[in-house]
């Protein structure tokens, strides 16, 4: 398996701390398999996404995009709520210094939406339709996206 | 975090961020569930089942870290740095020459992810969560592990409230042994429950 700099690893291979780390890598390496974008093509998204993550502002802002509409679509919490939602994510944010996989999925999603796998929106929809999946089921049962939720 | 049981706490931003983009490659057939869990498979081991190993090893070595961790595991692994990130609860559950414990989630694939990392893809399967329960010793017996008639056995349905460790039996002829050389005898199976742990030759 190829390795990127700085990509936490033991013995040569990936290591991951939780269990959304591994999806993504498997999300990109089953991508990369099926030829829907080049390991060039990957480390240079994985690469602006660092740069993005350091300096702000500079390049295209999908992903921020798609956390902001996210946002916008959780209706009442905007404002003041929102606000302090941001500043609680970034004090995460300098919590973790093993932002690696941060940066990972940041630029599976932007390339995702830049090969045309997914639009901003829907993906953004589809987060807000996994929240409310979770805050929908009862405690204990598996949660399931609602029908009317899934793409057609 | 809300015991309101008419929900579910969401996960994190990041974790939700994954799922979506997950599900929807999977809806529009981008990606394939066995191609992606055969990936995650081959990584399974590299991530937690070492914490957990860490954490008998030093139960097997320190009779009071042991109590401690039968008393209230949540906390002594706390100690230790291993804290599930979305606040859940762990006990410890040991076995004995007359008690066997095993773990399942009937209902998804809870699992205590910080100590043994990535669930296995037989955990999450509808056989091993249905079967566990209802025929435990047949279940058993498929991963090689056949226990006298004698012995109690108790299975653990995990929530996503309260998670379970199996602390397994010290292997017989590991008097003397350093943590470390012990941790390395102990499976990510064995502390599901689904297997004994021997004293085998190539671990020195």
């Amino acid at each position: 398996m190829s390795l990127f700099p700085d990509q936490p690893a033991e013995n040569g291979e990936p290591v991951f701390k939780e269990p959304w780390e591994a999806q993504a890598f498997s999300l990109v390496i089953a991508l990369h398999e099926s030829g829907v974008f080049s390991w060039d093509e990957w480390s240079d998204a994985l690469a602006q996404a660092i740069r993005r993550d350091l300096h702000p502002g500079g390049g295209e802002e999908v992903v921020q995009r798609v956390s902001e509409a996210v946002a916008e679509d959780a209706g009442e919490d905007v404002g003041e709520e929102a606000g302090k939602k941001t500043s609680e994510r970034m004090a995460e944010k300098e919590d973790r210094p093993d932002s690696y996989y941060q940066h990972w999925l940041a630029a599976l999603e932007h390339l995702a939406i830049a090969k045309g796998l997914s639009g901003a929106g829907e993906l953004a929809q589809r987060v807000q339709a996994w929240r409310e999946a979770y805050l929908a089921t009862p405690h204990g049962q598996p949660v399931e996206l609602a029908c009317g939720q899934r793409s057609v | 975090m809300s015991h309101d049981h008419d929900h579910t706490d969401p996960p994190s931003d990041l974790e939700l961020r994954v799922k979506a983009l997950e599900s929807l490659l999977l809806e529009k057939g981008l990606v394939k569930q066995d191609a992606l869990n055969a990936i995650i498979e081959t990584y399974e081991h590299q991530v937690g089942p070492k914490n957990g190993a860490h954490v008998v090893a030093k139960a097997w070595s320190d009779l009071s870290f042991k109590q401690a961790l039968l008393a209230d595991a949540t906390a002594t692994v706390a100690d230790l740095g291993y804290v599930g990130r979305q606040g859940e609860h762990l006990t410890v559950v040991e076995n004995t020459s007359d008690i066997h414990n095993l773990v399942v989630c009937t209902l998804c694939s809870c699992y205590p992810w910080t100590l043994l990392g990535l669930p296995p893809v037989w955990y999450k399967s509808a056989p091993y969560r249905a079967r566990a329960v209802s025929e435990p010793r047949a279940v058993l017996s498929e991963f090689g592990t056949v226990l006298p008639e004698h012995t109690d056995i108790r299975v653990w349905d995990s929530t996503s409230e309260m998670r379970y460790l199996v602390l397994p039996e010290r292997p017989a002829g590991t008097g003397g042994w350093r943590e470390s050389q012990l941790q390395a005898l102990v499976t990510r199976n064995s502390m599901i429950g689904v297997e004994l742990l021997r004293h085998r030759e190539e671990v020195k």
